[in-house]
């Protein structure tokens, strides 16, 4: 369960990245963030994990605080999957990537490795787990971004542009891979095809606020509104 | 070999580390004082001490052979470093010209002892060095250095420059790509732009430094760097570290080589 409530960002230079944005999503909901480029949604997800320090309003995950003291809880409990996969695979292997979550937590090394197996079982991809993460393709270097994610166990999963580099047929898998994880989701993307076919409930950004809300369908069909906030309907 | 090519060989060991041989399976910590206690032993001797050195290939014999690590691998990564130790050891054959010891008619100088035996130190070192990443992960490692108290910052220094060495390959081969492809054919960067080249390299590393570094913080990097779980040292864990530290005191005291020469000479 997500719970945003006023919350706003402030860049060095004075920018109001996120600007009194509120948004709860309850628990195993999927919920879509669209907005133009620069609209504050990648700040809002960054936020959300800690990870940019919030001027004001607040964040909770599963009725946790987002504070200084908390942290440990919160970025284990929020798993946020990167634009681009390749900022989120950095060691030599897909295993210790994947690992990497687990191992920080403390985990025992036999834990660590049920989990990385278990993840990887999950996505449908053993054949990955002893490869380097440098010659993967698009779409494995994806899911392996997202099983780095799921190994956490995280209860709430951020999703930035995630069918950004991959082609039809992996984002098809992405979308049926979606459906099935029964974590609370928030999805940024531009692709608005595939946030209709993921998420049941759609908030629209702007200028780092939101702008309004509703039914996919019924916002992202509807010229006029999208018009006004900087997209383009289906 | 494009650059990605070689990046892959970089990491290409670090990969091994995650093997589960006798090796693998010990303390890193253990590990770590095993190679430390190796290397300090080999870099304590005379510089033409070369007999005295010889049965210190025990350490990376036998690691080798129980970590399974290909031994190609190792040397090819050993060969990077011999030419430093090249420039340090060449002069030595011009400036040392007392004879050391004579071979049938051949005299061999000191020089060319110390020359050696500066050679056979770095391949002992190297190897030894080398075999420790390649049965040890890298972020066990780097917490049992946090776990000995040496300063966080060179650890974070270590990680990220770590971490970023192939970031920085892998932006440099995309702009080397984006520029050769409307560069009119030229080969390599021209030095007019190679300026702004350097320039924009270095920003956009920096950019996706950043972005790395958000994506490991978001994966519990940094909070409490007690986070590696605390493994307990085993019964043979502890035998490991005692045998290599028993067996670097026994040569470093006991002149092995002296005893196997003179048995030589009794069987023959």
């Amino acid at each position: 369960m997500l719970n945003i409530v006023k919350l706003t960002v402030v860049y060095p230079d004075n920018t109001k990245a996120v600007d009194k944005f509120t948004l709860h999503a309850g628990k195993e909901e999927s919920v879509a963030l669209a907005g133009e480029n620069g609209a504050g949604k990648t700040t809002l997800m960054l936020a959300i994990t800690g990870v940019l320090p919030i001027a004001e309003g607040s964040v909770q995950v599963d009725g946790i605080t987002l504070e200084k003291k908390n942290l440990n809880d919160i970025r284990a409990r929020t798993g946020l999957v990167f634009q681009n996969p390749d900022d989120q695979l950095f060691t030599a292997s897909v295993y210790d990537d994947i690992a990497f979550g687990p191992r920080n937590y403390g985990l025992p090394e036999k834990q660590v490795a049920e989990r990385v197996n278990q993840t990887l079982e999950e996505l449908g991809i053993t054949r990955l787990l002893g490869r380097s993460a440098l010659k993967l393709s698009g779409g494995e270097k994806r899911l392996a971004a997202i099983a780095a994610v799921l190994s956490m166990n995280p209860s709430v999963l951020l999703f930035d542009e995630p069918t950004a580099f991959l082609d039809l047929k992996a984002r098809r898998n992405l979308i049926r891979l979606l459906n099935k994880m029964p974590q609370t989701k928030l999805i940024a993307s531009h692709d608005l095809l595939f946030l209709e076919e993921v998420c049941g409930r759609a908030v629209l950004m702007k200028n780092g606020t939101v702008f309004t809300e509703g039914a996919p369908a019924d916002l992202f069909h509807d010229k006029k509104l999208m018009e006004d906030c900087g997209l383009e309907a289906i | 070999m494009n650059i990605r090519n070689k990046i892959n060989d970089i990491y290409s060991l670090e990969q091994l580390s995650s093997g589960n041989t006798v090796i693998h399976r010990r303390h890193p910590i253990c590990k770590l004082l095993a190679a430390f206690i190796f290397i300090m032993t080999v870099i304590s001797f005379d510089r033409h001490a070369f007999g005295r050195l010889i049965p210190f290939i025990f350490y990376p014999s036998i690691l080798m052979a129980l970590s399974e690590t290909p031994y190609g691998l190792l040397l090819k990564r050993v060969l990077i470093a011999i030419p430093f130790c090249l420039f340090i050891g060449i002069p030595n054959l011009f400036l040392e010209k007392d004879p050391a010891f004579t071979v049938g008619n051949i005299t061999v100088s000191c020089g060319v002892l110390s020359f050696a035996v500066i050679i056979y130190r770095t391949y002992l070192c190297v190897m030894a060095v080398l075999l420790l990443i390649a049965a040890t992960p890298f972020t066990e490692l780097t917490a049992q250095l946090r776990r000995m108290k040496i300063p966080n910052i060179f650890i974070i220094m270590l990680e990220m420059t770590y971490r970023c060495l192939g970031l920085l390959a892998g932006e440099s081969e995309s702009m080397h790509i984006a520029y050769a492809l409307r560069g009119g054919g030229a080969k390599g960067v021209d030095i007019r732009h190679a300026g702004g080249f350097i320039g924009s390299l270095l920003t956009r590393s920096f950019d996706r430094a950043e972005r790395i570094y958000a994506a490991m913080k978001c994966r519990g990097y940094g909070l409490s760097y007690g986070g590696i779980r605390q493994r307990v040292i085993t019964v043979s864990d502890a035998v490991y570290c005692a045998l290599v530290c028993f067996l670097c005191m026994f040569f470093r005291f006991v002149d092995a080589g002296r005893w196997i020469t003179a048995f030589v000479e009794r069987i023959s």
